[in-house]
């Protein structure tokens, strides 16, 4: 497994390095560090940091290599994980002076938008990776569990703990509809009822089960943002995972964009399949 | 019938009810003008929202207040709010409904949820818009259209529909043709809604309302459009029903859907100010649905997560305890006495 971690030094940075390397020592996967310059004079700082980077991470990681690439940073990411078939790529929330404090960055906004892959944001700071929020909704979604996770869920040194978790919003069109009681159901019970959702979660409790993790569904009532933050922030998950919007042209203007509200509000790092 | 059939036959009717209405508000002015305070915004508010509750809709008692205003019983202002208020009565049926099916054990408070949330959407943009409304009206901020009284339609309408109401004065005390107008509204009304097609989108993007979360300018742009077509927020919202499957829809879709369904529900009101030739009538109601547009596209573009979080907050605390339900369709129901007795 390769990932690709971009940093170009500034403290936002910083945890991209940090969390990506916590990434690759979890899953066993050699880093690449690429760092963007945007003119000559920066290359040879750039390559003393990555000297010492190289240097530290040489005890668990003898394949870890640095790159340095010059342009737009955003563009040089996609362009480097294409050439290279990264399977992840691991970005800093913000860029340094980005006038809009409240959004995860242009860069890492660009890059989820055309990477060929997954992408994590890094927030805040991470010693470690073991429990997962995993989101997931009814919808037509590829299968989460079946992709990425999966893959780096067998790879993890020692045993994930995993929440499936999916959020409804649902009320009744109109009065008298019938099954309204899955309105208010928790997971077992809509796994054990067959219904959409309970299909839909258990696909993914049993897809997850195969690769070593302890998985525990969960269900919550609410808006799907509010609940999916509120979620983080009542238990102590070191990663939200949740899946990209793929939709192109006119369906992609019809639906909200969930990942980015979501990436945006959250203070525990993303990781967008 | 069928419904192409039926489409014609209810704009006939809606049309020989605003004639009916008309001349019979004339005669009903004299006898409205000892009980009725004619420049008093808040009784007309009141008096606006309790009549929608007794017609179990918003669009005649809409009407009326045209009629009225034309008659010269209550001015510009007073003509505004009782529209206003006929919005906020009507958007109770929707809750009468849900409750109806609580009380019969059908279900539990779930079932006053989409009720709760069109009320308190409807409510929250109707008060919001009233100050704007009323502003643009007391300075005239709007220019004055003109009615062509020698138009097409109008001359039509002469021709098709006065035969008709000259039988109806000749053999009915001239008030009561205000309400035979009102009865016959209401059918068109009805029949109306039996041309409405089917809208059955289940395997399409617009189907999946209860498993998508769509950004709000498309629901918004969705309920206004469903609502011009039905001209009516409850059957607008009833649609959402065969648009959704087993029932259900995001919370996060319905609440710009009704945003946007309160703004073209006018249409009908709108239609009413036009068949009347009355210019001013027909600026009253375009400041209801600029005044209701504006504070919808302010709140869509500039804290739209926060009033939504508001709106399922509030719902949320209604029906979170009986006694808090209780409470809030008491003050529903007493809020328009007490702005009667003002």
């Amino acid at each position: 497994m390769r990932i690709l971690i971009a940093s170009v030094g500034h403290p936002h940075s910083d945890s991209a390095l940090g969390f990506g390397l916590v990434l690759a020592r979890r899953l066993n996967a050699a880093p690449t560090i690429i760092t963007v310059i945007k003119d000559e004079h920066a290359r040879s700082s750039v390559s003393a940091f990555h000297e010492q980077i190289l240097t530290d991470v040489k005890p668990w990681c003898a394949n870890a290599t640095c790159v340095i690439r010059q342009g737009n940073p955003a563009e040089q990411i996609v362009k480097y994980s294409l050439s290279s078939q990264v399977d992840l790529i691991v970005v800093g929330a913000k860029t340094a002076g980005s006038p809009l404090q409240w959004g995860i960055g242009s860069t890492a906004t660009w890059v989820v938008a055309h990477a060929p892959c997954p992408v994590a944001i890094a927030k805040g700071e991470i010693t470690d990776l073991r429990r997962l929020l995993l989101c997931v909704s009814a919808a037509d979604n590829p299968d989460l569990s079946g992709i990425a996770l999966n893959k780096m869920t067998a790879r993890a040194a020692t045993s994930l703990e995993i929440t499936v978790l999916h959020v409804m919003s649902q009320i009744a069109a109109a009065p008298g509809t019938a099954a309204r009681w899955q309105l208010d159901a928790d997971a077992n019970t809509l796994i054990l009822e067959h219904t959409p959702e309970g299909m839909r979660i258990q696909k993914d409790v049993s897809a997850l089960l195969i690769s070593g993790a302890k998985v525990d569904p969960k269900v919550r009532h609410g808006l799907v943002v509010d609940e999916i933050m509120a979620e983080s922030r009542e238990e102590s998950y070191d990663l939200i995972v949740i899946g990209a919007n793929q939709n192109r042209g006119w369906k992609r203007f019809l639906l909200d964009n969930l990942e980015h509200r979501i990436a945006a509000r959250s203070e525990t790092p993303i990781l967008i399949l | 019938m069928r419904p192409i059939l039926l489409f014609p036959l209810s704009i006939y009717l809606f049309i020989l009810a605003i004639e009916l209405m008309k001349q019979g508000a004339v005669a009903l002015v004299p006898a409205a003008r000892m009980y009725i305070a004619p420049n008093d915004v808040i009784t007309s508010l009141g008096a606006g929202w309790l009549s929608a509750y007794v017609m179990m809709s918003g669009s005649p008692v809409a009407a009326s207040a045209l009629m009225f205003f034309d008659a010269d019983l209550i001015d510009e202002l007073s003509t505004f709010t009782t529209i206003t208020g006929s919005r906020l009565g009507a958007s109770f049926i929707v809750l009468l409904i849900g409750f109806v099916y609580l009380l019969r054990k059908r279900g539990g408070v779930e079932n006053l949820k989409m009720g709760l949330i069109s009320l308190v959407v409807t409510g929250s943009t109707h008060l919001l818009a009233l100050a704007p409304g009323l502003f643009a009206l007391k300075y005239s901020l709007l220019p004055k259209f003109a009615i062509n009284s020698d138009s097409t339609i109008l001359a039509a309408t002469e021709y098709a529909i006065a035969p008709l109401v000259q039988v109806c004065a000749s053999v009915l005390p001239e008030w009561s043709l205000f309400v035979l107008g009102l009865l016959v509204i209401v059918c068109s009304f009805s029949i109306f809604d039996c041309c409405i097609p089917k809208v059955s989108l289940k395997e399409s993007r617009l189907g999946q309302v209860s498993r998508l979360v769509y950004r709000p300018a498309v629901m918004f742009l969705l309920g206004a459009a469903l609502t011009m077509l039905s001209m009516s927020v409850s059957v607008s919202l009833s649609i959402l029903v065969p648009l959704s499957e087993r029932g259900f829809v995001r919370q996060e879709n319905v609440i710009p859907y009704i945003m946007g369904a309160n703004i073209t529900t006018f249409v009908d009101t709108l239609l009413a100010a036009i068949l009347l030739g009355n210019a001013t009538a027909m600026m009253i109601v375009l400041m209801e649905i600029i005044s209701v547009a504006l504070v919808s596209a302010i709140i869509l573009l500039l804290c739209y997560r926060t009033y939504e979080k508001s709106v399922v907050g509030i719902v949320g605390w209604i029906i979170s305890e009986p006694k808090n339900l209780a409470l809030s369709i008491a003050t529903i129901i007493v809020v328009p006495f007490l702005l009667l007795a003002l």
